[in-house]
């Protein structure tokens, strides 16, 4: 309405400017077209009629005697309903809701909401003449306002920034469908009950961790072992960052899709643009899981609970992972919840579990490895690449063995049964090994205790544990059948085949830690050396790499790195990745960024070179420890 | 068509303002009577239409494009047009002089007669004396040879404000009009030889 009335004006004086033309005419004494100046004049009574209905339908008892006292009128007027349509706004606002899938979001959105809010009220109220707000009413202003867009209204959109910053703010971050007006059912709108919200919070946790555990229960298969390591990689990291955002204070983000069990057979399938909606929320609150599904074709998993899993080692074209997946995969998740639970951190600084952690130095192949999944995912890699040396080198082994068998079975049953284990168990067994001291059983305690006690293991005692070990003949099959199967137990006497390898010096090779089988599992030779009836001197602490999650668990000393506030308007948000060494003191030291935003990079340098670490150990030694921190950014 | 130029431009002024005001009225939204506003307009029409005839009668190439102009072109007719009536008058009152010089009067005493005789060259020297005047007087009544028949007939107080007129601008021939009845007064015809 209040936009009507000078239209209405500049109509009656466009007719009534004409008419004067005309009129100048006749007071000059030349020709005019009556006619045509009647019809001008019957248009400009016209309009006339029509701004004095527009005036008397808002102001019916309006009295006015020449232009400049109805413009007056309409001038009031219009700065009324200016004041009382900001006010409509600011109830409109105030009744509506905001709805999002993420809490997170909503808060920021209703924060925004309330100083528009505020600042409708503020200008409703002013003194001042408040300025015009553009668009409709306030019933279908949000509407309106959400369908904005440059470069095509850019005018109503320079209008409501320059008079309205915050209510632009507020809407310039509100799609469509995030606003649910008083009279409309909100589709996902958040409860206000804290009760029940605190509910929700604990089933999006649950549903986190759920998936996590499904993550680690199933399988990756493929036919090339690269891309299972590739593939199982990027699991590891879907699986951390799902018990990341499990453990997080704030809301998590609403995890897209079916329940655990039947989530990866959804995620496998979402196509785009199908599916866009579903994806863009996966991409934005879940980007490593979201990576990792992407990674993944329908085939290439195998699911805990489906009968692949127990009959994938009969295909001979699929190569799943070789190591520790199998049976360890139930107490892995077990040794990572415990390793996300702040006790890691204490168990960490127990110096009696201390001496089994090390990387470098320790005897357990893959210890630490077992607690965190990127370095455990850099050896199986490893282990991967020496697949094919240590193959062949088992083959010669076991056929050595076995003809020394044939020889000597009746007069050395122990060497017999040397020979007979398979060393491809090694890395499974040790791992086996790990996973139990890292649950705490008694049979993974055994070695340290013994070594405490300083009685030196007994090597003869590992044939006597009931590994059942296949037959050579069985064994050939098995190598034969190009695939991939778990070994059921570890030789203890391993150790010298795994000495022999690393004698042969290709643990020496570059980028391959000392001892270890080039392409191998990385420590499996001093792993193995540890099982051994040897006792493993202290080694002097080396630097070890420790996972971002083991990281976390001895972070003592915390600086949140400030968001630029240019990277925030700009919507630049992401993960910065760093990379750092973690001196003896605890502080960190060397750090650099791997990869991330780069307005974001300095800002999360900062932050962590403050940051300070309950110092790692090595046998009971301070140790320097290389890390990956991820500092993220969220708007 | 002297006395149209004031009625004209006055009757396209008052309705031009008469048509203002209805337009300020619906400038203002007030509410008009429409067929007053189109009759106003109408009769604006009219007098701007006559106004252009009498310029363009006097000043046939005349030309304007705004009041302004047509106020000079107006003016500068005014001029003329005043320039040709003086003109008029004092053609009127020389050939008024002649025309009483070539009649004769007719009286049974002659001491009569020789008085008449005497106002009328009194008469005829004032016309010819105020004929010479920058603005001569008007003289009332009809064109000269018809004048001293119109003049003896006059009587009041029918026609008190032509003998008024004539009193006040012509005393000598008013004095010889006054005196003279009019069978005393004959003319000679033009006699062809």
């Amino acid at each position: 309405m209040s936009s009507m009335w000078p239209s209405a004006l500049a109509s009656l004086d466009e007719s009534l400017a004409e008419l004067d033309g005309n009129l100048q005419l006749l007071e000059a004494a030349r020709p005019v077209d009556l006619a045509h100046v009647i019809e001008r004049l019957k248009m400009a009574v016209e309009s006339s009629h029509n701004v004095r209905t527009l005036a008397l339908s808002d102001v019916p008892d309006a009295d006015w005697q020449d232009r400049e006292h109805l413009v007056a009128l309409f001038e009031a007027r219009d700065l009324e309903r200016r004041r009382e349509q900001l006010a409509a706004l600011a109830d409109e606002l105030e009744r509506g809701n905001v709805v999002h899938r993420r809490a997170a979001r909503v808060a920021q959105l209703t924060q925004l909401r309330s100083k528009a809010v505020e600042e409708l009220r503020s200008l409703a109220a002013a003194e001042k003449a408040p300025p015009a707000l553009p668009g409709p009413d306030a019933p279908h202003w949000i509407e309106w306002a959400c369908s904005l867009k440059e470069p095509e209204d850019t005018a109503s959109l320079q209008s409501l920034r320059a008079g309205f910053s915050r209510l632009d703010e507020f809407v310039a971050g509100l799609e469509p469908g995030m606003w649910a007006t008083s009279g409309s059912t909100p589709q996902a709108r958040p409860s206000v009950d804290p009760a029940a919200e605190a509910r929700d919070l604990e089933e999006r946790r649950a549903r986190l961790l759920a998936l996590a555990s499904e993550l680690e229960r199933g399988e990756v298969v493929h036919h090339r072992a690269l891309r299972v390591t590739q593939v199982n990689h990027l699991r590891d990291q879907a699986i951390q960052e799902l018990r990341m955002q499990a453990a997080v204070a704030k809301a998590p983000s609403t995890l897209p899709g079916p329940e655990a069990t039947e989530w990866m057979p959804w995620a496998c399938t979402l196509k785009e643009p199908d599916d866009a909606d579903a994806l863009q929320d996966l991409r934005d609150g879940f980007p490593r899981v979201d990576e990792f599904v992407a990674n993944l074709e329908p085939g290439m998993w195998v699911a805990a609970s489906t009968a692949q899993l127990q009959t994938r080692a009969a295909t001979p074209e699929s190569v799943t992972e070789p190591s520790h997946r199998e049976e360890p995969r139930a107490q892995r998740s077990e040794r990572e919840a415990i390793q996300a639970a702040p006790t890691a951190a204490a168990a960490l600084s127990d110096p009696g579990f201390a001496t089994v952690i090390p990387l470098e130095t320790s005897p357990k192949p893959n210890f630490l490895s077992q607690l965190t999944p990127r370095v455990s995912s850099f050896a199986r890699e490893r282990w991967r690449l020496g697949l094919p040396i240590a193959v062949l080198l088992l083959a010669l082994l076991a056929a050595m063995q076995w003809r020394l068998h044939r020889t000597h079975a009746d007069t050395s049953p122990v060497k017999a049964a040397e020979a007979a284990a398979p060393n491809t168990s090694i890395t499974s067994s040790a791992n086996a090994s790990a996973a139990n001291v890292a649950a705490g059983s008694p049979a993974a305690r055994t070695p340290e205790a013994s070594e405490k006690t300083g009685k030196p293991k007994d090597t003869s005692a590992a044939p006597k544990t009931p590994a059942p070990q296949p037959p050579p003949e069985k064994q050939v099959a098995m190598l034969n059948d190009a695939s991939l199967r778990t070994p059921q137990a570890i030789p203890k006497n391993a150790a010298v085949k795994a000495d022999e390898a690393s004698a042969t010096g290709l643990g020496e090779a570059p980028g391959i830690v000392p001892g270890a089988l080039p392409g191998g599992v990385a420590n499996a030779v001093p792993n193995i050396v540890r099982d051994g009836p040897t006792n493993s001197p202290k080694l002097p602490a080396q630097k070890i790499r420790v996972s971002s999650g083991v990281a976390q668990g001895q972070l003592i000393h915390q600086v949140t790195p400030s968001y630029p506030v240019q990277a925030r308007l700009a919507g630049i948000h992401g993960t910065v990745v760093l990379q750092a060494v973690i001196g003896k003191d605890g502080k960190v030291q060397n750090v650099h960024a791997l990869r991330g935003p780069a307005m974001l990079v300095q800002p999360a340098l900062d932050a962590v070179k403050q940051w300070r670490y309950k110092p790692f150990a090595v046998n009971g030694e301070p140790a320097e420890a290389d890390i990956e921190v991820n500092v993220n950014f969220n708007p | 068509m002297v006395s149209l130029w004031p009625s004209t431009i006055n009757s396209l002024n008052d309705s031009l303002a008469a048509l203002h005001g209805s337009l300020g009225k619906i400038k203002a939204a007030r509410s008009v009577d429409i067929s007053e506003v189109i009759e106003q307009l109408k009769s604006a029409a009219e007098s701007s239409r006559n106004l252009r005839a009498l310029v363009l009668s006097e000043l046939p190439e005349a030309s304007w494009q705004n009041r302004e102009e047509l106020d000079a072109i107006v003016e500068e007719i005014s001029k003329r047009i005043e320039a040709r009536n003086l003109e008029q008058r004092r053609f009127r009152l020389l050939s008024l002089a002649t025309q009483l010089e070539r009649g004769t009067i007719v009286h049974r005493r002659t001491v009569r007669l020789n008085q008449l005789q005497q106002l009328r060259d009194q008469a005829t020297k004032e016309l010819r004396s105020q004929a010479a005047l920058a603005q001569p007087p008007a003289l009332p009544g009809p064109e000269s040879d018809e004048w001293i028949d119109w003049a003896c007939k006059l009587k009041e107080p029918e026609d008190a404000d032509s003998l008024q007129s004539l009193r006040n601008g012509f005393a000598r021939l008013d004095e010889f009009i006054a005196n003279l009845e009019p069978d005393m007064w004959t003319i000679k015809k033009e006699t062809t030889a």
